[in-house]
């Protein structure tokens, strides 16, 4: 499990892309979530073995957290995860149960981690996400959230009609309703209180272009724009419910916002979904576990992904060994 | 110095409010479901229907935490507003989810029993081969403990996988500590205790419990736990010496009773003491009474006399 001959997932036949010139020895984790794609998995696992000595792929369902008063231990088949030189987490909001632990987990260790434990939990927020970013400027939609129906008011009158009710969790394009008028609201608002779900409500925003937005990965300070378009009878653009995509140019707006979307997060690695409001690019969601897109992108994002995690790596692995050289020469 | 009482029921923030004004704060109670949060460019609005929030220099929390998906966000403005609160960003989120709770109590050095924590019930028994009898098992789905139970032998660990009927998202199995649980209650730098001991048994209903004189060892471990998970006021339980739960919510009428304290009082003071330690907020309204009674003294007020 823990070497290149030994992966949890089947491996599609490894195409070497870069020889890892570095003397270091580098070890990649990834730990990804109990609903993985296969074709991501197998994408990350084949461009992470083109330029890292070790790399390891496991589901979050399989580890087993130890803490004692010796400290914490991640492990899988009584190997400590936690000594491997990084770690991507790739959790959804399904994982949330493991999810935290493991991210507190892998922030106490010195393994670099692109993504954070902060960002795992606010992204997973709709309205959260929202508030901060924000709070930092990012420009967005104006968001509210509330506990009970019955004061739902207050907020609806700072979005007005039509607007559109998010579940706080939901991904993919999953809990979302455009809601026209308050007698469409009320019903709506039923079926929520009877879930015990909490209000999270946005202004409608008109696209300049219906039914496309664009989705910016963020890359440290690489930012890689996709145009995604929806399918024929659908206002939401996500793939997964059967939109297109397509490489553009990113814009500098897209740029600066995106990259500090990500910094208010404290996240490497990120997808920015945005839309055009009247000529100007806003915020809608940022993605903590993006899909790469193969269908319509092949291995293009996954690799960006790996060959900034090996850079970070390196310079990490670099500081610690001087950090440790400078601790043996005191003692 | 203006404090609001935020519960989830009215009458649960009347002692509080009593306790606070009987010291001199202008203390208030409201209700979390009557507020509502709007993130608006660069700023978030705190509504409520009856207060408005942001004139506090501090809010006293006390909620359920399956209500952290709304009070994370809150908290997090009400910092950014510097109004004080109880709770920091983070703690409820760390208090509805127990393995996270306990990776972050470990990682902070607070000493608890030993967890092995794992996604999947196939993993249980070989799990347990890490671990010694008796243990305690609990199931969950989502955040919420689906079963929990004392297990003795092998036996008995695997008619607990036998009977996880349906699916879950994790379980935990910590070491059972064979002792009586003392459940402490920590505001600030002051621990109340109850020894849940009756007789030879341990009793489950807190409000059985006597009083209990926690040595200055527990004292720092419960306010350690407390601190660790964000929360300068909470329930704290001991088995001993090892922290078993930490929980922002705290029973006070059990307290009151048992240890013969006044609870809402000492969190009035520590309330007060914090402000002073924090400053209080200039209000327009104060500045201008400032601005009145300066011109008092000058000419004009002499002219006016």
């Amino acid at each position: 499990m823990n070497s290149k001959k030994t992966t949890s997932l089947k491996v599609t036949p490894k195409k070497q892309i870069k020889k890892n010139k570095s003397n270091l020895k580098l070890s990649l984790l990834i730990i990804a979530s109990k609903r993985v794609k296969r074709s991501t998995a197998n994408a990350l696992i084949q461009e992470g073995q083109a330029v890292f000595d070790t790399v390891t792929m496991v589901t979050i369902d399989k580890i087993q957290i130890q803490t004692s008063s010796h400290g914490i231990g991640l492990f899988y088949k009584g190997k400590n995860l936690l000594s491997y030189d990084a770690i991507y987490p790739r959790f959804s909001s399904n994982d949330f149960l493991l999810g935290e632990a493991v991210m507190k987990a892998i922030e106490s260790s010195d393994a670099y981690c692109p993504v954070s434990l902060k960002a795992y939990q606010i992204t997973n927020h709709k309205y959260y996400t929202a508030q901060e970013l924000s709070n930092e400027g990012v420009p967005g939609i104006l968001t509210t959230l509330c506990i009970s129906p019955k004061y739902s008011k207050l907020t609806v009158a700072e979005t007005g009609f039509p607007l559109v009710l998010k579940v706080i969790s939901g991904f993919a394009g999953k809990g979302v309703v455009l809601v026209r008028d308050s007698s469409q609201l009320n019903s709506i608002l039923d079926a929520i209180h009877l879930f015990e779900e909490f209000i999270c409500t946005q202004q409608f925003v008109k696209s300049k272009k219906p039914g496309t937005d664009v989705r910016c990965y963020v890359i440290g300070n690489y930012v890689l724009a996709v145009k995604r378009t929806s399918a024929k009878g659908d206002w939401r653009s996500n793939i997964s419910r059967g939109g297109t995509a397509n490489l553009v140019n990113a814009t500098p707006d897209m740029i600066e916002s995106s990259k500090l979307a990500a910094k208010t997060l404290g996240v490497d690695i990120c997808a920015v979904d945005m839309m055009d409001k009247q000529g100007k690019w806003i915020v809608i969601e940022v993605n903590f576990m993006p899909g790469p897109f193969m269908k319509y992108l092949g291995n293009m994002v996954v690799h960006e992904w790996i060959k900034f995690i090996k850079k970070k790596t390196i310079i990490n692995k670099k500081r610690l060994l001087k950090k440790q050289e400078k601790e043996n020469e005191k003692l | 110095m203006r404090v609001l009482v935020l519960t989830e029921k009215e009458k649960e923030a009347k002692p509080f409010v009593n306790a606070m004004k009987a010291i001199g704060i202008k203390a208030n109670a409201s209700q979390l479901i009557k507020i509502s949060l709007v993130s608006k460019h660069k700023n978030t609005l705190i509504k409520s229907i009856d207060e408005d929030i942001p004139k506090y220099d501090a809010v006293f929390l006390q909620a359920r935490t399956n209500l952290a998906p709304f009070i994370e966000p809150l908290i997090d403005s009400l910092q950014d507003k510097n109004i004080y609160c109880n709770a920091l960003p983070g703690s409820y989120y760390l208090a509805v989810n127990e393995p996270y709770k306990f990776v972050n109590l470990c990682v902070n050095n607070v000493p608890t029993p030993r967890n092995l924590i794992s996604g999947s019930g196939k993993n249980i028994e070989k799990v347990s081969k890490n671990v010694s009898y008796p243990l305690v098992a609990k199931s969950f789905l989502g955040k919420d403990v689906q079963q929990s139970t004392i297990i003795n032998s092998d036996k008995e660990l695997e008619n607990f996988v036998k009977s996880i009927k349906t699916k879950i998202d994790g379980f935990v199995l910590r070491e059972f500590v064979d002792d009586c649980v003392i459940s402490c209650v920590v505001i600030g730098e002051k621990v109340f205790a109850i020894d849940r001991r009756s007789g030879n048994s341990c009793v489950t209903d807190l409000s059985k419990g006597r009083s209990y004189k926690p040595t200055e060892k527990e004292k720092a471990v419960a306010i350690h736990a407390a601190k660790a998970s964000g929360l300068s006021i909470a329930r704290v339980d001991l088995v001993k010496g090892l922290v078993i739960a930490v929980d922002p919510e705290i029973p006070t009428q059990s307290f009151n009773k048992i240890c013969s304290v006044d609870l809402e009082m000492h969190i009035a003071n520590f309330f007060m003491d914090k402000i002073n330690e924090i400053g209080v907020k200039r209000r327009p309204s104060d500045e201008l009474r400032d601005i009145v009674s300066k011109l008092h003294r000058t000419i004009i007020g002499s002219f006016f006399k």
